[in-house]
């Protein structure tokens, strides 16, 4: 081993120290240093044992973790445990009898169901499962090995379903694996159905049960032997003698491995990444290398810093959102981001950028402030260990990138960070870091223009509105639920009760759309109203706080104004309901020329008396409302929903 | 501070147990620690492993039923 036995035997005392000095962040730095240097059974359980004291003092988000199985893992369960307090999990771990899956997963009064795990990790073995497949493959007939495949898939869809039937448990399944050697020899690249090919069939049909059975999630276990190297994984002998094929080596990163998936399932993730620039997104310093200097993109070195920009923009694909804290001169470097030909990421993919000479720590904090995130929500990227440290130490809520020394690394080091893992991901997701760039470029505009007239003319906003379809009804009700900011009523419909109230004729139900210059913001708003004895009544208006600020209300009351007169409406009738988060919209009726018409008693839509609750009303005749000319609105309304409903 | 093979194999028995180092004996071994049961023999085996960068056969590991067997084992392999 590399490090010497004196630093370790430090490494320990000072964390002892630290934990009983009451200093558990410190304590869990030193731990986590002690781990990086030895990570056997001994110290992980040396770690747990500290952190039974100390996990009082810090945030855990606990799990509870069921592990079935075909082979010994007893020892990789401190190692899960160790590196889960040091990631911020707190851990209860019961193992499965030895071979006892089928029985475990498929029994309602077993001592699986007893436990109520949160997940269920299913660790099978090819030569456990499938032995034939495994040990007498060229013994077998082709029509014995798909009976094989047949009857271990079926085996195994049996299991997941019983124990889906009877709970939501997530569950991390081992796909099966193939020998380090098949049993075909060279032969077995070419043939018809060879062993790989056959023991890949059932995965396959794994895959086809975790597509349509929520919360499975596969583990690819000949994937993660790949990455480590099958021969250095394996050991026979243990195989032979207690059971357990791995070498002590492989423990920690089967460990590693499971907490790619605990992350995601415990909401343990980060949402933003913020990035350092020299030396992390390229080689050298640009305030002396100059722009022509620094390396990135081409051969050795800019390979490792295009490399590590490629991973950054895989996880803003995946709705990671990204930021920049630099010291470094802000001019000088977004010139470098927007035009340097090496460069992977540029700026328009960044939704916050700290480029100044302040600590790091209050650029974190600005950041997290400008995103509208928990300080806990951002991971810290920066090739620096001072300025890692200086992070950990202020700000322990943020979870830290460890960069290896040689930037080589770096990309897999990213790359490894369970953090980033997400088990499933909507559109909606995929378009979050894109979403959030879009914000940063307008709060530039805003602030390079003189006046906020000149900052809407120059967004170039277009502003679609449009009764609620069947397409669209799902989104409409999503937006209802969701909205607490711009919402004036609270009140909330699904949308089966929006498709009966567009049944029935005296409602509308508008939605709208909203692109600019920056960007396409898709359905941001939703208005609901009844047209009743010449008025129509507000029942609800939302809008997303991703248009908040740009006069987008004004262009929805507009259209709404523009139906309401186009059927003979004189008079638009609104409530208000305050709430703890809904202030943004309090002077909304006012602002377009409403007048208060409770006298200051409260009553809500349905006419019962609302205490808090007020009543606004617009004469449409005398106040029309006028759409703001930097608007470009463009209504497309069926004049009855029954004609919508037929084209249908 | 420099330590002994002998104290860092006590570490890593002591730690495995979940004991103090100073209630690990020089004599110590499975019969007198009611703890070290086979499972934390594997636990142990895996660590001295880890720690002292060596691999162990089937038969060392059953060797190493003592502290000082252990210690003796990885004085033999270091040669």
């Amino acid at each position: 081993m590399n490090v010497p036995a004196e630093a370790v035997e430090q490494l320990r005392s000072r964390a002892v120290a630290a934990a009983d000095a009451g200093a558990v962040h410190e304590a869990r730095r030193l731990l986590a240093e002690l781990w990086q240097a030895c990570p056997s059974p001994a110290t992980a359980q040396f770690i747990v044992t500290r952190y039974q004291t100390l996990r009082e003092q810090l945030s855990l988000t606990p799990l509870r973790v069921a592990i079935e199985r075909t082979f010994t893992l007893e020892p990789v369960v401190p190692l899960l445990r160790a590196k889960g307090y040091l990631n911020g999990l707190d851990l209860a771990v019961r193992v499965g009898g030895f071979d006892a899956v089928a029985s475990e997963l498929m029994d309602p009064a077993g001592p699986l169901d007893a436990y109520q795990p949160d997940v269920v990790i299913v660790a099978v073995q090819t030569r456990s499962i499938a032995p034939d497949l495994w040990s007498r493959f060229s013994l077998l007939s082709p029509s014995q090995v798909d009976e094989a495949i047949e009857r271990v898939s079926a085996q195994l869809h049996g299991w997941i379903r019983s124990y889906r039937s009877r709970s939501n448990a997530h569950l991390i399944v081992h796909t099966l694996d193939t020998p380090v050697f098949t049993s075909g020899g060279l032969l077995d690249v070419t043939a018809q159905l060879s062993q790989r090919e056959a023991i890949g069939r059932i995965n396959a049909s794994l895959r086809e049960v975790a597509a349509t059975t929520p919360g499975v999630h596969l583990l690819d276990y000949d994937g993660l032997t790949a990455r480590f190297g099958r021969l250095a994984w394996e050991d026979p002998v243990r195989w032979a003698t207690v059971r357990m094929p791995l070498t002590a080596e492989s423990l920690p990163h089967l460990a590693d491995e499971w907490l790619r998936y605990l992350h995601p399932i415990a909401g343990r993730v980060a949402k933003v990444l913020v990035c350092d620039l020299d030396n992390t997104l390229w080689g050298g310093v640009l305030g002396e290398d100059g722009a022509d200097g620094i390396a990135v993109g081409g051969d050795h070195p800019g390979a490792s810093f295009q490399a590590l920009q490629r991973a950054i923009l895989d996880l803003y694909h995946r709705g990671i959102i990204l930021a920049i804290s630099s010291k470094n001169d802000a001019a000088e470097a977004m010139a470098v981001l927007a035009d340097h030909p090496g460069m992977v990421l540029r700026p328009e993919h960044f939704a916050a950028v700290r480029i100044n000479w302040n600590d790091k720590a209050t650029s974190l904090r600005e950041i997290a402030a400008e995103l509208n995130v928990g300080i806990d929500a951002l991971a810290f990227l920066d090739d620096n260990p001072h300025e890692r440290e200086w992070i950990r130490s202020q700000l322990p809520e943020v979870w830290v990138v460890d960069l290896p020394d040689d930037p080589a690394g770096y990309e897999r080091a990213l790359r490894q960070q369970p953090v980033f893992e997400r088990l499933a991901l909507t559109d909606e997701d995929r378009r979050r870091g894109a979403m959030y760039a879009e914000q940063r470029r307008r709060r530039d505009l805003e602030q390079s223009c003189q006046t906020l007239e000149d900052y809407y003319r120059s967004l170039g906003l277009v502003v679609e509105v449009e009764e609620a379809g069947p397409d669209t009804r799902e989104r409409a009700a999503q937006l209802l639920a969701k909205t607490n900011q711009f919402n004036l009523t609270g009140r909330r419909f699904t949308s089966q009760e929006l498709a009966a109230m567009q049944e029935r004729d005296d409602a509308l139900v508008l939605i709208t759309r909203v692109r600019d210059r920056f960007g396409d913001s898709g359905i941001v708003g939703v208005i609901v109203v009844r047209l009743q004895d010449a008025r129509c009544h507000i029942d609800a208006f939302v809008m997303s706080c991703r248009v908040i600020g740009r006069t987008v209300e004004t262009a929805m009351l507009a259209a709404l104004a523009e139906q309401a007169a186009g059927r003979g409406i004189r008079a638009l009738t609104g409530v208000f309901v305050p709430t703890a988060r809904n202030a943004p919209a309090r002077d909304f009726y006012a602002r377009h020329g409403f007048a208060r018409a409770d006298d200051g008693v409260g009553v809500s839509s349905e006419g019962s008396a609302d205490p808090g609750a007020e009543v606004w009303e617009l004469d449409l005749v005398a106040r029309p409302i006028e759409c703001p000319e930097w608007i470009d609105l463009i209504v497309r309304l069926s004049p009855t929903v029954s004609e919508e409903a037929c084209r249908c | 501070m420099l330590t002994t093979l002998l104290d860092d194999a006590r570490r890593v028995v002591a730690d495995v147990l979940g004991l103090p180092a100073e209630q690990i004996g020089d004599d110590a071994s499975q019969e007198t620690l009611a703890g070290w049961d086979s499972l934390q023999h594997l636990n142990i085996a895996l660590s001295i492993e880890t720690r002292f960068g060596v691999s162990l056969s089937p038969a060392e590991i059953e060797s190493m039923r003592s502290l000082r067997a252990i210690v003796e084992l990885l004085e033999a392999k270091r040669r």
